[in-house]
């Protein structure tokens, strides 16, 4: 086995418990508890119209399979020996879940072929468009790849700054003043990072440390009850990487700020710099004019280049 | 800080046996152990890894009594950093 990079990558599953704990979709279990425990393998929805008028070519097993009006006013169409073969056929198929929208009650055979089949019978109050969008949003985070990095993320002048660097250099420190500065703590020691539908970087403290902060010489600290609710938050988005480092005196640090460095985690491109430490440079501060400077290019004022404007007017003895 | 010699790379399933499992204090000591090595140190639990040198993220691991833990080592002092990782691991972390 090999040495694992310091950026690993974290398997994420969902339950089709998880559906249910999760408020939003509203459901209710009415048969198949056993089948709770089974794991989501596809972020695909299936409305099984076709497959219950018989037509199983290109039908894939372990899906979550939602049955809107549609499927159940054919079945309500059909006689109740044609019913009850669809549903038998239909419930062979190791189904991941079969959910039930509009709070429509199922009948008692297709309850009695669930509890058969331990496949989950849930029951939804909304329509089939709106719960498989529901269900889309919610798995494509959840399901998401992950990463975890060792860092901190804080939330500066609202712009998500994720710090990276060696243990010790002084992450946690520089984190705890930027709390005292009124910013805001998600994340630190362990950053666990995803990419949501935007196309953006979001990141997250772990669960069990969420809030903490361990400062070498006092220990681990609670945050949130030292400073109060307003100094953290649960996740927010990367917008700017800032790596800590001893300074190098053989390496070329960024003097002008007319280049853009980007890093990229899981194919998101987000600008990075990269900050050497030394006595008397205050690193909370300078993260402070990093998110400010963010914050002005993206209001589309870089002030480097309206500087090197006035340079380029001044040298060719233009007005300036 | 550089320490002439070539990286070696190591790696051991270790066990968990104390009887609390990996508390604040036992993950302390850990840290404070692969703290006093120059090489690098992952500490993995079913697929989860964390670094070894950060004692917040040792505890993320979760892992109580019984818990297997796959030890990954890099760096020119590897050997020594293992031996005192798998010493301990075996002092139960001084604990039940």
């Amino acid at each position: 086995m090999s040495y694992p990079i310091n950026q690993v990558i974290k398997k994420n599953n969902v339950f089709v418990e998880d559906l249910v704990k999760e408020k939003s979709f509203d459901f209710t279990v009415i048969e198949g508890r056993e089948g709770l425990k089974k794991l989501i393998e596809s972020l695909d929805i299936s409305r099984p119209g076709l497959a219950l008028a018989g037509w199983y070519n290109f039908f894939t097993l372990h899906r979550l399979q939602v049955l809107g009006l549609t499927e159940i006013e054919y079945l309500k169409n059909l006689t109740e020996e044609e019913c009850n073969l669809a549903l038998n056929e239909f419930f062979e198929k190791e189904n991941t879940a079969v959910i039930i929208t509009r709070k429509i009650e199922p009948s008692a055979y297709m309850i009695a072929k669930a509890r058969e089949t331990k496949t989950p019978l849930l029951q939804t109050p909304f329509k089939a468009s709106e719960i498989i969008r529901k269900l889309i949003a919610f798995l494509e985070v959840k399901m998401s790849q992950r990463i975890v990095l060792h860092g901190e993320l804080v939330e500066v002048f609202g712009v998500g700054i994720l710090l990276l660097g060696k243990s010790g250099i002084g992450k946690s420190e520089c984190a705890l003043e930027l709390v005292k500065k009124n910013h805001i703590l998600i994340a630190d020691d362990v950053v666990e990072i995803y990419k949501n539908n935007n196309n953006e970087l979001i990141g997250q403290g772990a669960e069990i440390i969420k809030y903490h902060i361990e400062i070498r010489g006092i220990g681990i600290i609670n945050v949130k009850t030292l400073f109060g609710v307003g100094a953290v938050k649960d996740e927010s988005k990367i917008d700017l990487i800032i790596e800590i480092e001893e300074w190098d005196k053989n390496k070329e640090y960024d003097r002008i700020g007319l280049t853009d460095t980007k890093r990229n985690f899981l194919g998101v491109d987000v600008s990075a710099l990269c900050l050497p430490v030394r006595v008397g440079r205050n690193i909370a501060s300078i993260i402070e004019v990093a998110a400010m400077t963010y914050r002005s290019k993206k209001m589309g004022f870089y002030s480097v280049k309206e500087f090197n404007k006035r340079l380029i007017n001044w040298i060719q003895g233009r007005e300036i | 800080m550089m320490l002439k010699g070539e990286i070696k790379e190591l790696t051991k399933t270790l066990e968990i046996k104390n009887k609390l499992g990996m508390h604040a204090r036992p993950a302390a000591l850990l840290v404070k152990t692969c703290g006093q090595y120059i090489s690098d140190v992952i500490f993995e639990k079913e697929g989860l890894q964390v670094n070894g040198k950060s004692i917040l993220s040792v505890m993320t691991l979760a892992a109580p009594f019984g818990s297997k833990i796959i030890v990954y080592v890099k760096g020119p002092d590897a050997e020594e950093a293992l031996a005192a990782i798998e010493k301990v691991f075996e002092s139960k972390f001084n604990e039940e």
